[in-house]
């Protein structure tokens, strides 16, 4: 099973009113591996991301999931087959207890009694949350919150799973935390995809890893391969790349 | 004064019916449906001909119209609204403002200007009847039918993996989305439920006062002055909306002459408007 | 603009004048009462339009006005005993003192709630009026001090209804207040930074629609020759304005025109046909959102680039 392609997105264009936002973008991502996106603010990592799961419709290309299709599919339909997002900024529902929130993320799960399951798994890896499980989302800190978003995003068990900027304003001590749990998530078999804006820990913790700049890949490669002065060159768009 | 503030109590759990679909609906799709008053009058005009036309007793026909309503609410929301939902929060205004102009002036087609009511064994009849109080079958009716609608919502939307995905979407729609709901359908659930609601708020109005084809638009605002005082989107807090409404109705009318009575109640409704913009129990009602 | 083009603009602008003023004296008796419908409905569609489609205070309360404006030329010129051109102009200040009156109250109140909490004052004013011996509760006043006013005098007072109210919003629309309104629709966030200039730009634009929405009330009213609560407040005015704006093209200065022809010339039709012509108003509104949310003319300018009267206004 490993090694087979999981998502395969081909020359994927997306623009927003008459801007282009990303152009030509191709990517493949192995079942079981993490994969990342690194680019500066406003390289068009979220538009990649949001245009996967559906949120954005492309203009050109297309997004193969577990060989199907799903260009242009709605959202909820493509959640349905496995593959999700914690989006940019949580996005968690704040004025809903955190309990609530975990249980929206399986709101697929067949029976309650698969929810109440899931929900116990959530808090064995997140305690936190079991401990403020009635309190609203609006009263956690940035780091929680995250956490929160990421424990909702895989109480559905999806098969893979997109995570938009995780460690955006959070102190160093908890991002390491988060990476972590999300170094735990992936060895219990979800495959990944990252974006992040920090190319060290961008490279630390992905198997293979895609450099987007001015909504164009300029570069890629295995992780642990990859220059890290080389990337940096090509994140500020100061190489032959560009 | 103990009567009009019994009455004004009871009055309010009507009023109460009348404005929770509508604040579903804005709970969820941040729309104020401006037809809310006319389909709710639509409703008790279907009870009312399924009544009088056919002969079927009004129990069942505030059941299929129910029925009706909610066929009109998957109409209306999946052919018409959801699709200038994106468009800005004008079109759908506007749009509702169309269909409740058309529903309006099609029942003044079909029926005529004229007075109708419907028909019921409570409408005159008083479970309590001494000097000081009595209270009506009917307003005591209405007000327990009120109350169990609400709380038996409130409790759906609270306690239910469905009601969930209603109040997710309504935080946040994007992420609704990503947990699997499908937000435009739940828009047309959120739609169906309310036109189902006044579908029995209309059966229940009609049996209480009577109506013509232009009563929705007063219905309309009392429905509003609900929302607004109880907490747009609030569903516990219709019924704190209802009641302040009803009783201040009652009392105005009670005070200054029953002929200004709605006078009164809108006045409140735009003192408290001014005051409090997004409503009297809007940080109270959820906590 | 170009010297030639304005050359241009003006030839056109005095033809379509002169052939205005020609209506009485060239056209049939039915034509001109057409025109005098269309001229009043014009200036009531450009003041909604000046709100909702500047101003962005979608008011679903004009109808005050009309009323204010009625009331006050059937009690002035009957009661008292004024000149009708007088008591319609006071009914237009009145219609302002009542808007400043309001407006404290009415401009806490943003989007959704300032529709309909103009509306609820409207419908407070039906049953206050219906019960005020004043004005003779419910049952109305007869304008008989207007009876003998021919219907080319009342074309006149509606020609100059009309062209006013055009040239009144065309004058504003090139004036500071203007760039203040297109900066406002156009980049909501900038324009919040200057909360306060907002607000006055906001009630200037409400104060001068319910200025001239009296005055239609009036001239209105000055053909019907009959007023009563129900239908001076009515909310089938605003049905009409919010209608002719739609149908038009909300935001454009020609909008409220094309609305106005459109709208009298349906509803004349329609009445062969007893009771359908809200319906089909209703029907056609909501059609025209569904496939047009600009109208005619936002479609036309969308295609075509084509603009005469309103100056530059992007489009979200």
């Amino acid at each position: 099973m490993k090694d087979q392609v999981m998502l395969e997105v081909k020359n994927l264009d997306v623009a927003y009113h008459d801007f282009e936002a990303v152009h030509d973008i191709s990517l493949s991502i192995k079942q079981g591996s993490v994969v990342s996106i690194i680019g500066a603010n406003g390289a068009g990592k979220s538009t990649i991301m949001k245009t996967i799961v559906g949120i954005n419709k492309p203009k050109k290309g297309s997004v193969q999931f577990m060989g199907q299709d799903i260009t242009g599919t709605r959202t909820s339909k493509i959640v349905s087959m496995g593959l999700t997002m914690s989006p940019e900024g949580s996005h968690t529902f704040e004025k809903m207890t955190i309990r609530d929130n975990l249980l929206m993320g399986a709101f697929l799960a067949k029976s309650n009694r698969e929810r109440m399951e899931q929900l116990e798994k959530i808090y064995h890896l997140f305690p936190i949350l079991k401990e403020k499980q009635n309190q609203l989302a609006s009263f956690l800190s940035g780091g929680q919150r995250q956490m929160l978003a990421i424990g909702r995003a895989i109480m559905a068990e999806p098969k893979m799973l997109l995570l938009d900027e995780v460690s955006l304003g959070l102190a160093p001590v908890i991002i390491k935390d988060i990476y972590a749990k999300i170094k735990e998530i992936n060895e219990q078999g979800l495959t990944l995809l990252l974006v992040e804006q920090d190319v060290t820990r961008s490279l630390k913790h992905s198997d293979y890893a895609y450099v987007v700049l001015e909504g164009r890949i300029v570069m890629e490669g295995k992780s642990a391969e990859l220059d890290i002065n080389e990337v940096n060159d090509a994140y500020f768009g100061m190489n032959k790349f560009a | 004064m103990l009567q009009v503030i019994v009455t004004g109590v009871l009055l309010g759990g009507l009023y109460a019916i009348i404005g929770v679909g509508m604040s579903l609906v804005f709970g969820i799709m941040r729309l104020t449906n401006l037809a809310h008053g006319d389909l709710m009058i639509l409703g008790t005009y279907i009870t009312m001909i399924l009544m009088k036309g056919m002969g079927i007793p009004i129990w069942a026909s505030a059941i299929l119209s129910i029925v009706a309503m909610l066929v009109v609410g998957f109409v209306i929301q999946n052919f018409l609204v959801n699709r200038v939902l994106d468009k800005g929060d004008e079109p759908a205004l506007l749009v509702t403002f169309g269909v409740s102009i058309f529903l309006s002036n099609l029942l003044l087609k079909i029926f005529g200007a004229d007075n109708q009511s419907i028909v019921n064994p409570l409408a005159k009849m008083n479970v309590l009847s001494t000097e000081a109080l009595s209270i009506s079958a009917m307003y005591l009716f209405s007000f327990v039918v009120g109350v169990i609608v609400i709380v038996g919502l409130h409790y759906v939307l609270e306690k239910t993996n469905f009601g969930r995905s209603i109040r997710a979407t309504s935080n946040d729609t994007m992420a609704a989305e990503l947990m699997g709901v499908n937000t435009r359908r739940a828009y047309v659930y959120a739609m169906v439920i309310a036109l189902g609601i006044a579908a029995l708020a209309g059966t229940l109005i009609g049996s209480t006062f009577v109506f013509y084809p232009s009563s929705g638009t007063q219905y309309l605002i009392i429905a509003f002055g609900v929302v607004v005082i109880g907490g747009m989107g609030s569903v516990i807090g219709t019924l704190a909306g209802g009641i302040v409404l009803g009783v201040s109705q009652l009392l105005g009318g009670y005070i200054f002459g029953s002929g200004v009575q709605m006078l009164i109640a809108y006045l409140v409704l735009l003192i408290i408007l001014a005051l409090r913009p997004n409503g009297l129990f809007a940080s109270a009602t959820r906590k | 603009m170009l010297k030639q083009q304005m050359i241009k603009y003006i030839v056109i602008t005095a033809i379509i004048v002169i052939a205005l003023i020609a209506v009485p004296f060239v056209g049939s008796e039915s034509l001109m009462a057409t025109m005098t419908l269309i001229l009043i409905y014009m200036a009531m569609g450009q003041m909604w339009n000046l709100m909702g489609g500047y101003a962005g205070l979608l008011s679903l309360g004009m109808q005050s006005f009309i009323g204010i404006g009625g009331y006050s030329l059937a009690v002035f010129s009957v009661s008292y005993g004024m000149n009708v051109y007088l008591a319609i102009l006071v009914g237009a200040v009145i219609s302002v003192v009542f808007a400043l009156v309001i407006s404290p109250a009415l401009f806490k109140m943003s989007g959704v709630y300032f529709a309909i909490g103009s509306w609820v004052v409207a419908e407070a004013l039906i049953i206050a009026f219906s019960n005020w011996s004043f004005v003779k509760y419910a049952k109305g006043i007869g304008i008989n001090s207007v009876y003998r006013i021919s219907p080319t005098q009342i074309y006149f007072t509606a020609l100059i209804l009309g062209l006013g109210a055009v040239l009144v919003v065309f004058i504003m629309m090139r004036t500071k207040i203007g760039l203040a309104l297109m900066g406002m629709r156009d980049n909501i966030s900038a324009a919040e930074t200057m909360g306060v200039e907002i607000f006055r730009t906001k009630l200037k634009c409400y104060l001068i629609a319910s200025f001239i929405t009296g005055l239609a009330g009036g001239v209105m009213y000055m053909m019907q020759g009959y007023i009563m609560p129900s239908s001076g407040f009515s909310i089938s005015w605003t049905v009409a304005m919010t209608f002719m704006v739609i149908i038009g093209g909300i935001g454009t200065m020609e909008g409220p025109i094309i609305g106005a022809i459109l709208y009298v010339l349906l509803t004349q039709y329609l009445y062969n046909f007893p009771g359908m012509s809200m319906i089909i108003l209703g029907l056609v509104a909501v059609v025209v959102i569904l496939i047009a949310p600009r109208g005619i003319m936002g479609t036309l300018r969308e295609k075509t680039g084509l603009e005469i009267l309103s100056p530059r206004r992007a489009y979200k």
